[in-house]
């Protein structure tokens, strides 16, 4: 996070950052096996990937 | 991005043995020992700004310490599934005051970008709850939390500007971070067990992002909020 922010603007690391746990549900799924995809949770992931391309390509 | 979100998953298996406030007394002062490794490679303090270092130090008292302390009482007084939603007004704390103090400028993609990731983490969450008028009182905690998350990051890149070394400032901020946790856990083992007490003082390592810990819970269904 600080070698982001040291190189980035908050306005475009911040959210990005924020996007964790994206990471963590994809993770948890593969190593833990305790996450069950629903709809709610694929329109979370949904826009999760959403905001994060708009920031990229921004 | 990707950092974060394993800390959490790996931090499950740490969970297992000891409670979360025992793991992040653990944890980030393991990781403070390995950026002094790096720092020694990669800083010198000699070219060092101290005015830099006085806000490195102030994020470092409330981040990640008193950030993480605050996320569990969040989950115990709330549930995770809340106080994981509102973990995800972070950025929102973070662009509004960049915006203010740093003078950033955003434009409208960057702000439907913001809010798709607000609103879908959010949707991750999972948040089916009644909130009673405790528990609005309640919200306090993790909107504080994300507070502090938020705030800290301007702070930081104001002072990128004096000293640009995330390294340094990463080994400043999180020094003086173990000390407020070490202070906290020796605190409240001392109003416990001798047991945790000796699983404090051990120093056993553990995997990192303990700001993360309660966190991951907040990922499946849990208990609701009274």
């Amino acid at each position: 996070m600080y070698g982001a922010l040291a190189s980035g603007a908050v306005t475009i690391v911040s959210p990005l950052i924020a996007g964790y746990p994206l990471v963590t549900l994809l993770l948890s799924r593969a190593l833990l096996a305790k996450e069950k995809m629903g709809p709610q949770l694929i329109a979370g992931v949904t826009g999760v990937v959403s905001g994060v391309v708009l920031l990229l390509i921004a | 991005m990707l950092g974060f979100g394993a800390g959490f998953v790996l931090t499950q298996f740490g969970l297992r043995w000891m409670p979360p406030w025992v793991g992040a007394a653990i944890s980030i002062p393991t990781s403070t020992l390995l950026f002094w490794c790096l720092a020694a490679s990669f800083v010198h303090f000699s070219d060092g700004d101290w005015k830099a270092a006085v806000l490195f130090a102030s994020v470092g008292l409330v981040f990640p310490g008193a950030a993480a302390l605050l996320n569990f009482e969040s989950n115990r007084l709330m549930g995770p599934n809340i106080a994981g939603a509102l973990s995800s007004l972070t950025p929102v704390f973070a662009v509004m005051l960049a915006i203010v103090v740093l003078g950033e400028r955003v434009r409208v993609p960057h702000l439907l970008g913001l809010a798709a990731l607000v609103i879908g983490i959010s949707l991750m969450y999972r948040v089916h709850v009644t909130l009673s008028a405790r528990s609005l009182w309640l919200m306090a905690l993790p909107v504080g939390s994300s507070a502090i998350r938020g705030v800290i990051q301007p702070v930081a890149k104001l002072g990128f500007a004096w000293w640009p070394n995330p390294i340094a400032a990463v080994v400043v901020s999180y020094t003086v971070s173990s000390a407020v946790l070490i202070v906290a856990a020796v605190i409240r083992s001392a109003e416990r067990s001798p047991l945790s007490i000796i699983a404090v003082r051990s120093g056993l390592p553990q995997s990192d992002c303990a700001t993360a810990l309660p966190s991951y819970r907040c990922m499946v269904p849990s208990h609701p909020v009274r």
